[in-house]
């Protein structure tokens, strides 16, 4: 079961163009995703991390297809001998598989419509894909308890809920199309401590309980560490380092992921501090560094990472990690 | 340290918001004390009266808000002891200490400067009010403060403006504007929540070399219960508009007695430890607004006392080094404040 792919995409990529003006006469190519490949294994959870701008929310969105992918190729296993690939489907062949992706978005102050009831914001979905149900209303009641909802809260407005209970909304929105894959984009990130423990846990508990699988997006790493299985870690639109969860935070390989992991703040006073400080910060995407993206802020960078792109280099633990130089450094232990 | 040292001390605050719907007591009976050279955290979920406690100590109160009582003495350099919350908020008086011997650092760096004038201009606004009226000396200022936050090129920052500046730039730029008349103390309102972890640890980084060369004490306010562990020495946490507890940081991390801080601090993922479940706190934080005369955490609360708990007000008791309002600790009730008997 483990072994099973849900997703698997190769070499994604994400190019904007930005329009010439009369100063500058040529266009320039923004490179907001630039060739991502991953797969995602049934019911588990990748977590997405990196700094902002680095491209998390856009490999996102090309993953369901929110957005169109420049370049690459996604393929969607329904089931297991139904392979379907995403990036070939036009807008119409692609409208019935938009049920099995969904995604909850950050802030649930702006992503639910102020003018329709909680049930009607939830039941939206059921009829935008045409589901054959005989009684809606009973099954958005159903969704409503599931996340933790009650049957009175059907016919109230959003702003009458607090920020959790929007978020739990949220997610009842997007459980109601019964989905296979959910892209959760930041969507802890806004909720206070005590809510936000009760949303992840939520999270993990529809998980188990629907067999789920879920990319998490989150600049948290701790959030991140809590929740996924395996990690991902992007700068400047590509990924640096993949694998495990173990691996990456016991064991970091990438100078970049290294560099992350240690400059988060932890929660004790009796930790000798460890922190790596970056100098500087990323780079515009507009024009990116040349070879490794990452070598200007890389304290071990040599003329070779200038020049070469690095590519990905399997370790032994089953770890991906993009630097030219992997078996020579060595990082320290963080945690 | 003896009680006189102190450089900034608050003694039961209360600021209330009168709205239609009632009195929102956003702080409700706060003391707070600051050592010179001393940093301090007060941390809490958002709602919980942080913010409004420390606009207090500058007055930046706005309309229907008021301080209806309580004292905030701050010491100047020369030990001479001013009440902050009696002078008048538009005062000479105020305006002489607002930003000059204490400072602000914002949230959010993009709202918080102006966009249509230069990074150089804001900075020099402020020191040509305080301090240097030379035009030549007071810029020569600003791009010192400029390079003492780390910019390797103070000129062409002083000439940009705030929209040039990446998000970590911005909070530079706003901590030079913070630090542009020397204060003595320096109130860092969430300085690095909008920011990555990357530009988050460069900051902090900055904000410590500071406080240990200009001996300058910081009071910061996060809900990041890490950077409070990396940066402070002592906790106030607040819940409800009250002080709940408070305490060295090494205390209350290892030995927490509030139920409230013990479930705030076993609800964070940890970064650095495995966790099997996270903890929840059931519910949603409260709003003050016409608070019950009962311990706010009540219905939230895992060990709350029935009978006690949910009928009177503990008060704020020392136990051991640390001060928690509980009555799993203490007997002490409050007593109704004339507020409490004015709403009745």
């Amino acid at each position: 079961m483990s072994d099973e792919y849900l997703i698997t995409a190769d070499n994604i990529k994400k190019y904007y163009t930005l329009k010439h003006n009369f100063l500058k006469s040529k266009n320039v190519v923004v490179k907001a995703v630039d060739g991502v490949s991953l797969q995602i294994q049934k019911g588990k959870t990748l977590g997405i991390v990196g700094e902002s701008g680095c491209g998390k929310t856009t490999l996102g969105r090309c993953l369901i297809r929110a957005i169109d992918p420049t370049d690459g190729q996604i393929v969607f296993f329904k089931s297991k001998q139904d392979k379907i690939n995403l990036t070939e489907l036009n807008n119409n062949e692609l409208r019935s598989y938009r049920k099995f992706f969904q995604m909850i978005f950050q802030d649930p102050y702006s992503s639910l419509n102020p003018r329709l009831t909680v049930g009607e914001i939830i039941k939206e979905a059921l009829l935008y894909h045409d589901l054959k149900i005989n009684n809606y209303d009973e099954k958005v009641v159903d969704i409503l308890k599931v996340v933790g909802l009650e049957e009175q809260h059907f016919h109230r407005y959003a702003h009458a809920f607090s920020g959790g209970q929007r978020q739990r909304i949220g997610i009842a929105r997007a459980l109601i199309s019964q989905p296979q894959f959910i892209v959760c984009d930041e969507s802890v990130s806004a909720l206070d401590v005590s809510i936000q423990a009760q949303i992840i846990n939520l999270l993990i508990n529809l998980q188990k309980k629907y067999n789920l699988t879920y990319l998490f997006i989150s600049h948290d790493l701790s959030v991140v560490k809590y929740i996924s299985d395996y990690i991902a870690v992007m700068y400047l639109g590509k990924i640096v380092e993949k694998g495990e969860k173990k691996h990456i935070f016991n064991n970091p390989m990438h100078p970049y992921t290294h560099a992350l992991l240690s400059s988060v703040p932890v929660p004790d006073p009796f930790r000798k501090k460890t922190r790596t400080i970056l100098p500087g910060e990323p780079p515009n995407p507009i024009s990116p560094p040349s070879g490794c993206s990452f070598h200007p802020r890389c304290k071990y960078a040599k003329d070779k990472c200038k020049k070469e792109i690095p590519e990905f280099i399997q370790t032994g633990e089953g770890q991906h990690v993009a630097c030219h130089f992997v078996k020579e450094i060595k990082l320290s232990k963080i945690f | 340290m003896s009680q006189s040292d102190f450089k900034l001390k608050i003694e039961n605050l209360k600021t209330f918001f009168f709205l239609d719907e009632g009195i929102l007591k956003a702080v409700n009976n706060v003391d707070i004390i600051l050592y010179p050279g001393e940093s301090i955290g007060i941390i809490g979920e958002s709602g919980c009266g942080k913010t409004i406690t420390v606009q207090s100590i500058l007055n930046l109160i706005q309309d229907p808000g008021m301080i209806v009582e309580g004292k905030i003495i701050y010491n100047q350099s020369n030990n001479n002891q001013i009440d902050l919350a009696g002078i008048d908020k538009n005062s000479l008086e105020m305006r002489k200490i607002r930003g000059n011997e204490i400072s602000f650092i914002f949230q959010e760096p993009m709202t918080s400067l102006s966009p249509v004038h230069t990074i150089g201009s804001q900075i020099l606004e402020k020191i040509k009010l305080h301090q240097e009226k030379n035009k030549k000396l007071a810029k020569q200022k600003a791009l010192e403060k400029l390079e003492l936050v780390g910019f390797s090129n103070p000129q062409q920052i002083f000439e940009s403006y705030a929209f040039n500046l990446s998000g970590g730039m911005r909070q530079r730029a706003m901590i030079a504007m913070a630090l542009s008349c020397d204060p003595s103390i320096l109130i860092a309102d969430e300085p690095t929540t909008a920011l990555d972890v990357t530009i988050q640890a460069q900051i902090l980084d900055l904000i410590e070399n500071i406080k240990k060369e200009f001996n300058t004490s910081i009071i910061y306010i996060t809900h990041d219960l890490g950077v409070i562990a990396e940066t402070v020495e002592r906790i106030y946490v607040m819940y409800m508009g009250k002080v709940v507890e408070s305490g060295s940081v090494k205390d209350i991390f290892s030995n927490p007695l509030h139920p409230y801080t013990k479930s705030l601090l076993k609800s964070i993922p940890r970064i650095d430890l495995e966790i099997d479940k996270l903890e929840t706190i059931e519910g949603n934080v409260p709003i003050p607004l016409n608070p019950p005369w009962h311990c706010g955490f009540y219905n939230r609360c895992p060990e709350a006392i029935g009978g006690k708990c949910d009928k009177y007000l503990p008060i704020l008791s020392n136990i051991k080094q640390q001060q928690v309002r509980c009555f799993l600790y203490s007997e002490n009730k409050e007593e109704k404040d004339e507020w409490e008997q004015f709403i009745e």
